[in-house]
């Protein structure tokens, strides 16, 4: 991922957070993304190809985000491309469509990705996607997804990128402890303090939805 | 002129000869002060014969509201050299029907200003354009190469006619040349040859003087050509380019097509025609000719040729294809009619993507979308993907198999009584193509998948276009040509051929595909370094801002480019990759990209990281026409001439140049 994006731009910002979105191919990825940075949802989406890149102003407080927000092709083949990416990404979405179970069952193969490719301080929230779906249509439920997110000690969020639900509260939450994350880190750097910041940001506590 | 006319009435007279016999054989060598001296000569000598019509065809531009452009750019780049000496406004033949009325025996005089032969003029006109883009950077606006696509043709002609020299692999004997094609490559040739090594430090290519003539505005003939993409007919006809593409390549006037009635005897046609007539194709000839774009009715069969899929015997080929059809039927049941159970995990994942994909394929395309055509390519996709087990099924090849349907479609249907297919091999007669005469939705074949659709069929039931459709791409009409009332069997030998091609496409470049995907990661290796030798500047800003190259090539080569242009200017391109003799979907798709990439090297310069992604992911090149598209690929030519050794086949040669831009 490249770091010099701040360049020549930083006075517009007070922090470049870089957002990595992973997940099974179909779940949604891009149209999270798509919602998120441009509030648009086509249902004619085109597939990623290696990675595709979007960015996003978010004011925090006082502060300014500026969030670079990296989608990832859902295929195995790609993941030489798109894990290089794990490594500089401050924060994954990890995202499944819970409609398909089985990309939920594989959410634990992205997660060993994470823990192999990502930095250990890189925070992590698990998104259901699809929640607009008809019930008779679901395969995974809330329940089971917040279970997951817990054992994992991530939040987590239901989303629908065509619906509009909670995408920028998903989006918005991993943005904020990042920041958060961040300015404690410059804190204690500055005041001398020898202290391990946990990887995570607190076990599962996000709002839900559906 | 008078030399050209002279030796068009030569020409003429011999009854076969074409409208310049250039070839690259007879191009002028660098340095050859005779023959420059003797451009010069001609030049100055037809300069002032032009300007009226330069005064013509601006006037024509603006006659026209310069509807076929989507862009005149800067006037000052039509602008004759010399001011015309009839006043605009005044009702002035144009080139052609000046010739046509003064000068009948020209060859040129005996086309209308729609025709598709009159396009090779434009073509060669679009030469020019090309070698303006060339000597002026051909970045910056994206209008820029579009609007340069303008030249005078008669000094192109008389570079084409007098030269000599043989500068690359055209010591194939390529003796006669169309105007429209290796006219092309053979002026680039001569120009990139003829020029001093590039400048460091600019990504300009520069251009003896001498080439440096005056440019023309021809907008009403630029984008009629028939070698060219009047895909834009198929698309119309076969429902293709819904919102996305329509009128992006801008048919000829359709009035003016139909009423000329001599569409196919245009030039190419009737060279493409010679050249398919004969027992045995000429490989090489047909080769060359192709470069320059393939007549829409004949791209199917020049394509199976150029793949390898057919013969360059002609009595072979009827039997071939009816070999290879009965083939794919037979083995495909044996692969996809088996039960999930029985099915390995790759290839139930390799399904399961598939199935994930085609619905994601082409969106804005009715025809892609259809019951009938996602089970088409599900099969397709399948088949190859389980046969090739090595890289299976990746995303992307869904975009690839695209350009195939199509033709082969708009082979059927729109041009069934082209020479395109052997007689013996139409296995139904042309008249029941037609098809929406006489069936009901066709029954479930013995092919059909063994899994459910994800989709109705479309009910939407356009009438299929017939014979020539100029006019196709009007918008709003025929939007969806229904599949489902396409004869089975023609739908099956569709297919079949589809897959054939598949294969013989994807055989080339299966590592492109393979584990981590060592093709692609030698071509954007490839690529960078050409980018780094020919336009230092805009590499060292790339790297400086962090860029990478995979962060947009990455897609350029995984898709062939298909997400950047619409498929009809792919389909376009594609003429040009199939008639490369040698990887013309890595090696010279690392060029193609190049230039691409290079044809925004302005712009891309003054980007800061993030608007450098931003831009690069989503390129303003959709709306593409031949305009952006001929030039591309002559710069993509020229790129290859001046450093041949970037887009080696096999990888081995490739060695990245220096890294001293690295900051």
């Amino acid at each position: 991922m490249a770091n010099r994006g701040k360049q020549g731009a930083q006075s517009k910002y007070d922090h470049l957070i870089k957002l990595l979105l992973i997940g099974d191919s179909g779940v949604g990825k891009s149209c999270l993304l798509l919602r998120y940075s441009e509030d648009s949802f086509t249902p004619s989406f085109i597939t990623t190809i290696g990675i595709d890149f979007k960015i996003k102003s978010l004011p925090l407080e006082d502060k300014k985000l500026k969030l670079q927000i990296w989608d990832t092709a859902g295929q195995e083949r790609f993941r030489t491309i798109t894990t290089a990416y794990y490594r500089g990404a401050m924060g994954i979405l990890l995202v499944y469509d819970v409609t398909d179970e089985r990309s939920f069952a594989n959410v634990k193969n992205w997660m060993r990705q994470i823990e192999q490719h990502a930095s250990e301080s890189v925070n992590k929230i698990l998104i259901g996607n699809k929640c607009d779906v008809d019930p008779a249509d679901r395969r995974v439920s809330l329940e089971q997804g917040r279970k997951l997110a817990e054992e994992y000690r991530i939040k987590f969020f239901e989303t629908s990128a065509k619906e509009n639900v909670n995408v920028d509260e998903a989006f918005y939450t991993v943005a904020r402890d990042i920041a958060l994350r961040i300015d404690n880190e410059v804190d204690l750097t500055a005041s001398g303090k020898n202290v391990k910041i946990g990887p995570g940001v607190g076990p599962a506590g996000g709002k839900e939805c559906c | 002129m008078l030399s050209i006319i002279c030796l068009c009435r030569e020409e003429l007279s011999s009854g076969r000869a074409p409208l310049c016999r250039t070839g690259t054989g007879h191009l002028p060598r660098p340095g050859s002060q005779t023959l420059e001296a003797s451009h010069k000569k001609r030049k100055a000598a037809l300069s002032q014969r032009e300007t009226p019509d330069a005064a013509s065809m601006t006037q024509r531009l603006s006659d026209s509201g310069g509807s076929h452009r989507k862009s005149t750019g800067n006037p000052a780049v039509f602008a004759p050299s010399h001011p015309p000496q009839v006043p605009p406004a005044r009702a002035v033949p144009n080139i052609f029907e000046r010739l046509q009325l003064g000068k009948p025996k020209t060859r040129r005089a005996l086309r209308s200003p729609s025709s598709p032969a009159t396009s090779n003029s434009i073509a060669k006109e679009e030469d020019d354009a090309k070698k303006k883009a060339l000597i002026t950077g051909s970045s910056g606006d994206g209008n820029q190469a579009g609007s340069a696509a303008n030249r005078n043709k008669d000094v192109w002609i008389g570079i084409g006619s007098s030269g000599a020299g043989s500068p690359r692999k055209d010591a194939k004997g390529l003796s006669e040349v169309s105007a429209n094609q290796t006219n092309h490559r053979s002026t680039f040739i001569s120009t990139s040859l003829a020029g001093p090594s590039p400048r460091k430090g600019s990504n300009t290519l520069a251009v003896p003087g001498h080439l440096k003539m005056r440019t023309h505005s021809t907008p009403a003939f630029a984008s009629s050509g028939s070698a060219s993409v009047s895909t834009a007919t198929i698309m119309g006809a076969l429902g293709g380019g819904s919102s996305g593409s329509e009128g992006r390549l801008p048919s000829p006037d359709p009035e003016e097509v139909e009423a000329d009635g001599r569409r196919a005897l245009s030039y190419v046609d009737r060279k493409f025609d010679e050249l398919m007539e004969a027992e045995v194709v000429d490989m090489a000839l047909l080769r060359e000719q192709s470069w320059g774009g393939i007549p829409d009715r004949h791209r199917g069969t020049v394509w199976r040729l150029l793949l390898g899929y057919l013969p360059a015997h002609r009595d072979r080929r009827a039997a071939t294809l009816r070999r290879k059809r009965r083939e794919y039927a037979e083995i495909l049941p044996s692969y996809f009619n088996v039960p999930a159970e029985e099915r390995t995990m790759q290839e139930q994942e390799m399904l399961r993507q598939i199935l994930v994909d085609l619905p994601r394929t082409q969106p804005d395309m009715p025809l892609f979308h259809q019951e009938e055509t996602q089970r088409c390519m599900e099969r397709v996709l399948y088949l190859w993907a389980v046969r090739h087990p090595a890289s299976g099924y990746v995303q992307g090849m869904n975009d690839l198999i695209t350009p195939f349907i199509l033709v082969f479609l708009a082979e059927r249907l729109v041009h069934p009584s082209s020479s395109s297919l052997p007689p013996s091999a139409s296995l139904s007669p042309p008249a029941t193509h037609r098809g929406h005469h006489d069936r009901s939705l066709p029954s479930p074949t013995q092919v059909s998948p063994s899994l459910p659709s994800p989709s109705p069929p479309s009910s939407r039931a356009s009438t299929p276009r017939t014979g020539r459709s100029a006019s196709g791409m009007a918008a709003g009409e025929a939007q969806s040509l229904d599949v489902a009332k396409v004869p089975r069997q023609v739908l099956e030998e569709v297919e079949a051929d589809v897959y054939w091609c598949m294969c013989k496409l994807l055989d080339n470049i299966q590592d492109h595909y393979t584990f981590s995907q060592p093709g692609l990661q030698r071509m954007m290796i490839r690529l960078q370094a050409l980018v780094e030798r020919h336009d230092p500047p805009l590499h060292r800003h790339l790297e400086s801002e962090g860029l990478q190259y995979v962060q947009f090539a990455f897609r350029w080569m995984n898709c062939l480019l298909m997400r950047e242009l619409s498929l009809d200017a792919i389909i376009r391109v594609w003429d040009t990759e199939l008639a490369e003799e040698l990887g013309g979907f890595e090696a010279f798709h690392v060029y193609l990209c190049a230039a691409f990439l290079l044809r925004f090297a302005d712009h891309l310069r003054t980007l800061p990281f993030q608007d450098l992604v931003l831009f690069l992911q989503d390129l303003p090149t959709h709306s593409w026409t031949l305009h952006e598209i001929e030039p591309l690929l002559s710069q993509a030519h020229v790129l290859r001439a001046l450093y041949p050794d970037f887009g080696q086949p096999g990888g081995a040669r490739v060695m990245p140049p220096t890294r001293g831009g690295r900051n």
